[in-house]
């Protein structure tokens, strides 16, 4: 019974992170074509919605990775998926209020890598998997987006130098109807499979999936896919402000360029079942079509402090990971009062932070 | 060679030269989409039209691009 409460606290815990997953990288996918005026927000928002919730279908590489490759799934109890998860949201929930887009990826792995090296030492973590599936990739694909991006959209002004800058922006503009709905399908390819792995871990730890077949459950792909379609339709303005301007100006070129970078990244590592971090990638394609063109366009100030979020992502997840693990176990090692307390707590916070958030969102929703 | 053993070098490889080809490619051959339509409408207004149905051809042949492009990379995901 105690285990079945836990089962249900865990699926939730993970649809809410899967929620705030699209919510949090809702500017990865839109703030180009907010940013160059290809789409209204509210229409663009709602276009990555749609495509976010096919894209969670295309492919599982990414979800077994996460569900086997980081931690030993057969060691793996609910309550190290849930304080893992808890850490994830948390540390998400910190950086949307403080503006930073930081990658909600690396809060769910750091977060669970966290959780199981407090439950279970340093064996419960598959190092080889960490390192080659996730901390490489997390330096390699940011770095590609940017030289991706840099060297298309050179090639773009060199093909279309000497025309008239109108026609040409409205063509890019079209096109980022394009470029856009492509991030935003790997965008719910790669993101939405985390999710589907963690709930699956949970649904091994429960007993109901053995460890060595592993496979994502029907039920658990569409929530999934449904959970992060919601939260990038309900979107995180003051993200977006972030991407879509104070980074660089981008003209409707520089929008297709980095667009098109980003979605050729993710989709690349969708298929490897690398879960890469959207945030990290369509940051370093954005600012790689910045440079490119001018490498005094791109705020270098605004991109250094995504990079140090970016750095303190894992860690800074781990260690809450590990200390909400701490606290569940006050209350015993199977027993629900601890996930249910948590639940509380975090239920709580995230409201009073929504509250304080929507006080200012008027005024937030203007300059974007 | 800890690398080697930790990372599959052939799939890193690959995913880095396919999202290279297709981030570059992709933005090249709309390029030639923006490029073919603009000069076309242009040519169209100065009455040039044998030389705006080159453009317009060339244009065309660009979007086909981009969206076999893209076209290709869905299936290729969803297949393998």
């Amino acid at each position: 019974m105690s285990a079945d409460i836990i089962l249900i606290i865990v699926v939730g815990s993970a649809l809410a992170f899967d929620f705030t997953n699209g919510f949090h990288d809702t500017a990865n996918v839109v703030a180009a074509s907010i940013s160059t005026r290809a789409m209204p927000p509210r229409i663009a928002v709602g276009f990555a919605a749609i495509f976010n919730f096919v894209g969670a279908f295309l492919s599982l590489k990414v979800a077994a990775t996460v569900g086997k490759d980081i931690v030993d799934s057969g060691s793996i109890s609910m309550t190290v998926v849930f304080a893992g998860l808890i850490g994830a949201i948390a540390w998400n929930l910190a950086t949307w209020y403080l503006g930073l887009p930081s990658s909600s990826s690396h809060a769910l792995i750091g977060g669970i890598v966290g959780s199981a090296f407090a439950a279970h030492g340093a064996g419960a973590v598959l190092g080889d998997g960490l390192l080659g599936k996730v901390v490489i990739p997390a330096v390699i694909a940011p770095t590609l987006a940017f030289l991706v991006a840099g060297t298309a959209i050179i090639a773009a002004y060199a093909i279309v130098a000497k025309q008239r800058p109108g026609p040409v922006n409205r063509g890019y503009r079209l096109g980022q109807l394009l470029s856009s709905g492509l991030l935003a399908l790997s965008h719910g390819t790669n993101d939405a499979q985390k999710t589907m792995g963690i709930i699956t871990l949970a649904l091994v730890a429960h007993g109901n999936i053995a460890p060595d077949n592993f496979h994502v459950p029907d039920w658990v792909v569409i929530s999934a896919a449904s959970a992060i379609a919601l939260g990038t339709y309900t979107g995180g303005w003051r993200i977006i402000r972030t991407m879509g301007s104070r980074i660089i100006k981008m003209d409707p070129a520089q929008g297709f360029a980095s667009q098109g970078a980003g979605a050729a990244v993710i989709l690349a590592a969708s298929h490897a079942g690398y879960p890469l971090s959207t945030t990290h990638v369509i940051s370093g394609g954005i600012m790689g079509a910045g440079a490119a063109k001018r490498v005094s366009a791109v705020r270098w100030g605004v991109a250094g402090n995504i990079i140090v979020a970016w750095i303190l992502t894992i860690p800074s997840a781990a260690i809450i990971g590990a200390f909400i693990y701490g606290i569940t176990r006050i209350f015993g090692a199977s027993s629900a009062v601890g996930p249910v307390v948590v639940s509380v707590i975090i239920l709580g916070g995230s409201a009073a932070l929504f509250l304080r958030r929507a006080q200012g969102a008027g005024g937030l929703e203007a300059t974007t | 060679m800890i690398v080697a053993k930790i990372i599959d070098p052939q799939a890193a490889w690959q995913a880095i030269w396919t999202a290279a080809v297709a981030g570059v490619g992709v933005t090249i051959v709309f390029s030639i989409a923006v490029l073919g339509a603009t000069r076309a409408a242009d040519l169209r207004r100065d009455d040039r039209d044998a030389q705006a149905v080159v453009f317009a051809g060339l244009g065309l042949l660009g979007f086909a691009a981009t969206i076999a492009a893209v076209v290709y990379a869905i299936t290729l995901i969803t297949t393998k």
